[in-house]
């Protein structure tokens, strides 16, 4: 085992979201919302959660007490043009007078949310400029936002990240802000359990995508005179660590069974997976399964199988060591004695390709393969360019070796 | 019973190099405008308060200083420190030091909260479940700590003598930075009795019977990998920055993990101890930890396959098949004081701390006043044999 040394580098993490799990969130919604110091909530959730009677819900307990009044409710689609929906969404907020948002559903719809508190709080309406991370928002006005994710896994309900595309560049921006992060996230048993098995699939393989990004992702750390790129912050890796601990059993029972209360536990460990890590955990899967998507117009999630695939294959003659200490975690110790010393780095790579084609064999419903030509791969790979999370790839940016990877 | 919220945000954890500097930026998002210093004494002798001015003191606008907070923070205290807050008019309090530095500040956050202006008040009374205005604290520890930093409970002397003790959500740090430059030189019987009471808090909190989160998990176990690669190396170089901000670290993350789901017990008998004999809260900490891991019958119903999983092996925890969990921690903790011998005289009795029978039957009676039969078995079992 490696020795456990921190050499004293900078390293952020937790972020100030604070998860709730039962049904006892909902219930105090009102109490939250007060103790927050909103007084006016705007809704936003989806057609499908409106027409199950979810949002009806939701405004029940935020009026319930009679100080809180629900300002809008508005309804999005997760598949919307960013910059539209931004519009409309600051529009509807700012013309209620709304001061505080709760936002129900998964996917691009949270990440509207988000980047909507951030753009009312530091009083920046065009959210383009912060595009470059460096800039600072500084909060001006306080937005309480409740985030209520409707699939498990996403992550994006607790972090402090949001994906913004950009439609004239035609590639998704990732936009990282301290005020990204919601104030709470409330899993809700009820409506993480009703979500079709093909969600629950995906949303198992978008956690073991982060953990294992989380796991190997490396940061750039100053040493004499030069930027050298070094192991990400151990506090880090030991999130990916946990959560990788009996995932694979865990997920497999989950799904094998309609058992509210294991879809709750998995839900909670991937939430606090994103919680811990933040946007520092993110890499190579998250963004090739991001430039898929935008290259060939398909969700995310369908493209998490190729992604999850192909970023290991890339990386792993890098990442020898620490893939043989990610199988430790992944398959167990006893298992993991049987494996000779040389091919621990393979072996933890075709446990993987073996569990996600698992997973998807049994679970996913739309299993058509992801054709790519020469074309998309190579719009794949300028994608990928542009994306700050290839930085944080243990392997540097090779276009050719990304294209071989993806054929 | 219903949830007690406090409606601010969880801990954000600063740590490394470059710390000071960046918790200037995570501030100036959370909205803080004029910032009241609270620190203690010794502090201010050993140069910190001067080296964090130096550092920050352009960035943040400091319109207050509290800094004559002695080894034990008192009513007195707190109540010329919230005088002062309410004076210069600020909005944010940053606790820079020791334990009792972090005391005051967070029983200024608890009195703002509640409006009350005295802290004695809460000898008669507890603190308002009711939330109302957010004030973040910012805690930067400069010595190696027993985890009060991440936990939220207040203990202040009030004039009488009497203790105040306060355990509530609304005395939350909201941001905790740990920056290697605030790390003091320490000697080393107190790395050991650092990173050993970092240890047990990260155990306890593991085989805690209240419910924890996988956040708690997290600190806990990296808690425990950090001191055990880390401690011999602290021991031998304890001059090197590098090992001290290690063993710093493991205790903030042990303590963060423990305080989350304390050992009620085990905390307010080394609490008694302390206050009738004076001793280091960590020593008797540790030595009835010691106990605790020897005489008490968990129930150790934590997975022990996934422990092993998750800790992995070194010099202290020998994985070995067929064992069981509990036996694994309990071999852990025998290989760590094992090997402590050999570098520092570690007391292993109470009796060797200068605590005397007097004193001892104080806190057995004190302890077991209530005549409630777990307090008085569990009294019975550590104290005994002393």
């Amino acid at each position: 085992m490696v020795c456990y040394n921190l050499n004293m580098r900078y390293a952020e993490f937790s972020n100030g979201t604070k998860i709730i799990d039962g049904e006892k969130g909902i219930a105090d919604l009102h109490i939250l919302f007060g103790g927050l110091g909103a007084s006016r909530i705007m809704i936003i959730g989806d057609r499908r959660m409106m027409s199950e009677g979810y949002l009806d819900k939701v405004k029940e307990r935020v009026r319930e007490g009679g100080e809180i009044a629900v300002g809008a409710v508005y309804l999005g689609e997760d598949t919307q043009d960013s910059e539209s929906a931004l519009r409309d969404l600051y529009f509807v907020y700012m013309s209620n007078g709304c001061d505080g948002i709760v936002v129900c559903g998964s996917g691009k719809l949270v990440d509207y949310a988000k980047l909507l508190r951030l753009a009312v709080s530091t009083q920046v309406k065009d959210i383009q400029k912060f595009f470059n991370n460096s800039s600072i928002g500084r909060k001006v006005v306080d937005v309480p936002l409740i985030t209520i994710p409707r699939k498990l896994g996403v992550g994006n309900e607790c972090n402090a990240l949001a994906v913004y595309y950009d439609s004239k560049k035609k590639l998704s921006r990732n936009i990282f802000n301290e005020l990204l992060s919601p104030d709470y996230c409330i899993i809700d048993g009820n409506i993480i359990s009703s979500a079709t098995k093909s969600s629950m699939a995906y949303g198992v393989l978008s956690t073991l995508g982060k953990a294992i990004d989380g796991f190997i992702a490396v940061q750039y750390a100053r040493v004499g005179i030069a930027i050298k790129r070094v192991e990400a912050h151990a506090v880090g890796r030991i999130f990916s660590k946990v959560a990788l601990t009996n995932l694979r059993a865990k997920a497999l029972d989950m799904l094998a069974s309609a058992d509210e209360e294991k879809a709750v536990s998995f839900a909670l460990d991937g939430a606090y997976l994103s919680k811990g890590l933040d946007s520092n955990g993110m890499g190579m899967i998250y963004s090739l399964a991001l430039a898929i998507s935008d290259v060939k117009g398909v969700s995310y999630s369908r493209c998490l199988p190729l992604a999850i695939k192909a970023s290991l294959n890339y990386n792993l003659r890098v990442c020898q060591e620490k893939y043989s200490e990610a199988l430790w975690s992944f398959v167990g110790w006893h298992e993991y004695s049987k494996y000779p010393k040389e091919e621990m780095a393979k072996a933890f790579v075709r446990c993987v390709e073996e569990f996600v084609d698992e997973v998807t064999d049994k679970y996913v419903e739309d299993r058509s393969p992801i054709i790519l030509t020469d074309d998309d791969r190579q719009d794949i790979a300028v994608n990928l360019s542009y994306n700050p999370h290839m930085l944080n790839n243990p392997r540097h940016f090779d276009p050719i070796a990304i294209k071989a990877v993806l054929r | 019973m219903r949830e007690q919220y406090n409606f601010e945000s969880d801990i954000k954890f600063l740590t490394g190099k470059g710390a000071l500097r960046n918790c200037t930026v995570t501030l100036s998002n959370m909205g803080c405008r004029r910032f009241m210093l609270i620190c203690d004494e010794k502090s201010v002798n050993s140069g910190h308060l001067r080296s964090l001015l130096r550092r920050v003191g352009k960035e943040l606008n400091i319109v207050a200083q509290y800094r004559k907070i002695e080894e034990f923070a008192s009513a007195e205290d707190c109540d010329k420190a919230l005088r002062l807050y309410k004076e210069k008019d600020c909005d944010s309090i940053i606790a820079l030091g020791h334990k009792s530095a972090i005391y005051v500040a967070k029983a200024v956050k608890v009195m703002l909260k509640d409006g009350v202006s005295f802290m004695s008040n809460y000898l008669d009374c507890s603190v308002n479940n009711i939330s109302s205005n957010f004030i973040p604290l910012t805690v930067i520890p400069t010595y190696l700590s027993s985890g009060i930093e991440a936990s939220n409970t207040v203990r202040v002397l009030s004039e009488d003598g009497r203790i105040i003790q306060l355990d509530t959500p609304f005395a939350q740090t909201n941001v905790l930075a740990l920056d290697p430059c605030m790390c003091s030189l320490v000697g080393r019987k107190r790395i050991a009795s650092t990173g050993l009471n970092a240890l047990a808090m990260a155990i306890t909190s593991l085989i805690s019977r209240k419910k924890v989160d996988s956040m708690t998990k997290v600190y806990a176990l990296d808690a425990i990998t950090l001191i055990t690669d880390n401690f011999e190396q602290c021991l031998l170089y304890s001059g090197i920055r590098k090992y001290r901000f290690n063993v710093a670290f493991a205790t903030m993350l042990a303590g963060c993990a423990y305080w989350s789901s304390p050992n009620d017990l085990l905390t307010a008998l080394a609490d008694l101890i302390c206050d009738v004999s004076g001793v280091d809260y960590r020593d008797v900490f540790n030595i009835l930890f010691a106990k605790v891991v020897e005489k008490i019958d968990f129930k150790w119903d934590f997975d022990t396959y996934a422990l092993v999983n998750l800790i992995g092996y070194n010099q202290y925890i020998n994985v070995q098949d067929g064992k069981k969990g509990g036996q694994i921690i309990k071999d852990c903790v025998n290989n760590y004081y094992t090997e402590l011998k050999k570098y520092v005289k570690y007391p292993l009795k109470l009796k060797d701390l200068g605590i005397e029978d007097a004193m001892l039957s104080k806190a057995y009676d004190e302890f077991t006043k209530d005549g409630d039969d777990e307090r008085i078995d569990f009294a019975n079992k550590l104290l005994k044999d002393e």
